[in-house]
């Protein structure tokens, strides 16, 4: 049987539960994804440190402590400029070998691995900052994911660092499942209620029009076309809101709208839509995937991004990246 | 041919620098660059791809890219990709971040 990619990005949607349980229902939902028969391991890790990387406690999928301990050891042996690199800027799935090589792989490997693993898929969600978590499999080959399969999951991804985003904003499970959020809209779409900027006339219909697409994508969908069922339900509505699943006593469903604009802290004099353009471009984010993640037209990220480049006096994306380089790590 | 074109490419690994020869606007010229960091970098990646690399992760475009080391734009081009597949990035933008993007400080207000 086929795994089910929407069942990832409703995995990352759980927000009853404590974060282990969070990372264990990620991990077992990316499992059937990657697993090559030696477990599958999820862990939360924090490079925003850019010295060394910290890696939580680890979530298995059929795992054996052997590897647990591997990833530990392989982890501790990074160098900063390993951290900096490979987990920081990184496709949302990539091998190993990809990232480093088969020869400095194979040496690695050799050194803090169980033998016969020749490779380490691995899917990681982190935001700007390079927090967030990793769901890894040791492979007994050298893999290489395709780009229409990296395509899709930079998708899943982004909905996975923007629910750890929500949660880390709302860390009280109690008050996670409690909250209305800003809006509170019915299965169809219709808002119910709404409070601050939810209330207006235009942030209603943009609500009604993601929390349908958001219920196509879960019907028969996303068994014919999962790739289309992850295009159309999208990370995040008009830069600004998480929907998400509420049941009350009766067993009736509401979807609730959270506020979780991504925070983008550099010190640019850009608007906010703006910075929020800006720091996804410079992750080396295409447009549309941009578009994806903060739930804007492809039209009004390159507006947003036209605009930024011209107040900063830039003419290449990759200027604004170094741009954004130096922004984020003082510079003597 | 390849080997006798650029007596200039030096490089100076004990500092971590490297000479990189370079023509523009009719004159020659040599840009003194950081070397990559080859720790973490496939050793697949070829001299050519490597000199390219340094400038792609200096913001130059292709163009600058062709005129300063006297190839076509399309030669440039194809490096550039090889590079991509090889060090796993999914854009230029990626590729710069991936090969150590040098930081530009940010503009005077």
């Amino acid at each position: 049987m086929k795994a089910d990619l929407l069942q990832v990005v409703e995995a990352a949607y759980h927000l009853d539960g404590s974060d282990g349980q969070w990372l264990q229902g990620l991990t077992d939902a990316v499992g059937p994804h990657i697993d090559a028969g030696y477990g599958v391991y999820g862990a939360t890790i924090d490079a925003a440190d850019s010295g060394h990387m910290r890696v939580g406690p680890v979530a298995c999928y059929r795992g054996d402590p052997a590897f647990v301990r591997a990833i530990h050891l392989t982890n501790a042996s990074l160098s900063s400029t390993e951290v900096e690199r490979t987990y920081r800027n990184t496709s949302a799935i990539n091998t190993a070998t990809e990232r480093v090589g088969v020869a400095k792989w194979n040496e690695a490997a050799s050194r803090h691995g169980p033998p016969g693993i020749r490779d380490c898929a691995a899917v990681i969600a982190a935001d700007a900052r390079g927090v967030g978590c990793m769901v890894i499999a040791p492979l007994d080959y050298v893999h290489r994911y395709s780009r229409r399969v990296k395509r899709v999951w930079e998708r899943v991804v982004a909905h996975v660092v923007a629910m750890q985003r929500l949660r880390g904003s709302l860390p009280n499970a109690e008050e996670r499942v409690r909250s209305e959020g800003e809006a509170v809209l019915s299965p169809a779409g219709e808002v119910e209620h709404a409070l601050g900027s939810a209330r207006s006339a235009s942030a209603r219909a943009l609500l009604q029009a993601a929390a349908i697409a958001r219920e196509r994508a879960r019907g028969p969908l996303r068994r014919q076309d999962p790739e289309e069922a992850v295009e159309m339900w999208r990370a995040l509505v008009a830069g600004r809101w998480s929907i998400v699943d509420r049941f009350d006593r009766d067993g009736r469903r509401f979807l609730i709208a959270h506020e979780n604009e991504p925070q983008a802290a550099e010190p640019l004099a850009l608007t906010v839509r703006e910075r929020q353009v800006v720091t996804r471009v410079a992750m080396g984010h295409s447009n549309k995937l941009v578009a994806y993640e903060l739930g804007l037209s492809v039209g009004s990220v390159s507006a947003y991004l036209n605009t930024a480049m011209r107040k900063l006096g830039l003419r290449s994306r990759v200027d604004l990246a170094r741009l954004v380089c130096a922004a984020r790590s003082p510079s003597p | 041919m390849k080997r006798g074109r650029s007596p200039a490419a030096v490089r100076d690994r004990a500092a971590g620098l490297h000479v990189l020869p370079f023509a523009f606007g009719g004159g020659r010229f040599a840009v003194l660059v950081e070397e990559l960091d080859a720790g973490v970098l496939p050793d697949t990646i070829t001299v050519a791809e490597r000199e390219v690399g340094l400038l792609v992760r200096r913001g130059f475009s292709n163009l600058e890219i062709a005129l300063g080391r006297g190839t076509s734009e399309r030669t440039v081009a194809n490096q550039i990709s090889s590079l991509m597949r090889k060090v796993g990035a999914g854009s230029r933008v990626q590729l710069a971040l991936r090969l150590g993007a040098v930081p530009v400080p940010l503009p005077a207000k």
